[in-house]
């Protein structure tokens, strides 16, 4: 959402695109999200050790904690939208 | 078991690694030798003849006060931060992990480094697996992680576990939480073997365990 808001579109075929996502948020979102960013990519490696490698290498913990990092996510980024593309927030009824 | 192929062991026998992963990676201390005998686990004279060894090449330097020998890296030496690097990312990673997590302290029973690193089987582009037993989470890992990984030049891959969800990983048969304490391929950042035993199979430490039966004792006397 904050990269296709920012006017970017991942490529999916290119490869790496899960990476890109993160390592661009930041620079779309600014620095608030640098934190949450290097989280996401922490996170992203870990699935992929799940995916190919071995499945309990992601704890109770942190898929507790992961829930209320997305939340964290979501706020800012829909923040981000209201304050720099209010025309493309969605509207709450 | 496959034979070591990492760079260091290709570069340095295992006694020279750990003396100049330890000496290099704390460049501001001096060392003497039963400390440094005790801290590598090692022997005195097998210890001795490698520092005799880099203090001859000029890489480290001794000062003798007393009667007691201090040896510590040489800054006169003119490589000493391209060894410093080359160390950091190869045979020191124990060291530069446990100096990130330092200020995690408390809160982490143990902390150790296992797969290919620990099995010295590691290739250059080898990931660092990290296993965390504490009241810890990822993201207060995070700050302290970018920092090694940049000095590294590595990714580190943290797998945390509350010591409670350790316990019952254990109790439930958990293949990969068993297949990694069985492992005897463990490089311990915080804590020690024995630590991480009490902490797998719940026993708490003694200590601890002292401290809540004191303080649920008071706490009856005070409802009474």
């Amino acid at each position: 959402m904050a990269l296709a808001c920012a006017g970017y579109r991942l490529d999916s075929k290119s490869g790496g695109h899960h990476k890109t996502a993160f390592d661009a948020l930041p620079l779309c979102v600014g620095p608030a999200a640098q934190k949450l960013a290097s989280y996401f990519e922490v996170c992203r490696r870990k699935r992929n050790e799940i995916d190919y490698d071995r499945a309990d290498v992601a704890s109770r913990a942190d898929a507790d904690e992961i829930v209320n990092r997305v939340e964290e996510l979501q706020t800012l980024v829909e923040d981000w939208i209201k304050t720099n593309h209010g025309s493309l927030a969605k509207s709450r009824k | 078991m496959r034979k070591s192929t990492s760079a260091e062991a290709v570069l340095f026998p295992h006694t020279r690694q750990r003396v100049l992963a330890t000496l290099l990676l704390h460049s501001k201390k001096e060392w003497y030798l039963s400390e440094l005998a005790r801290t590598l686990e090692a022997a005195p004279a097998h210890l001795h003849r490698e520092l005799a060894l880099f203090c001859e090449a000029g890489i480290l330097r001794r000062r003798v006060e007393g009667r007691q020998v201090y040896y510590s890296a040489d800054p006169q030496c003119p490589y000493l931060a391209e060894l410093s690097a080359l160390v950091r990312k190869t045979m020191g990673i124990d060291i530069v992990l446990a100096q990130a997590l330092k200020s995690l302290g408390p809160r982490i029973l143990c902390a150790f480094i296992y797969g290919s690193i620990a099995k010295r089987q590691e290739s250059s582009g080898s990931d660092v697996d990290l296993m965390v037993v504490g009241d810890v989470t990822i993201a207060d890992l995070l700050p302290a992680l970018a920092h090694a990984e940049r000095d590294l030049g590595r990714s580190v891959n943290p797998t945390v576990y509350p010591r409670k969800e350790l316990v019952q990983k254990v109790r439930s048969g958990n293949h990969f939480v068993r297949a990694v304490l069985a492992d005897p391929a463990k490089t311990f950042i915080i804590g020690t073997r024995h630590d991480l035993e009490k902490a797998a199979h719940g026993r708490a430490d003694k200590k601890a365990q002292d401290q809540q039966v004191r303080a649920r004792r008071a706490s009856r006397r005070r409802r009474s």
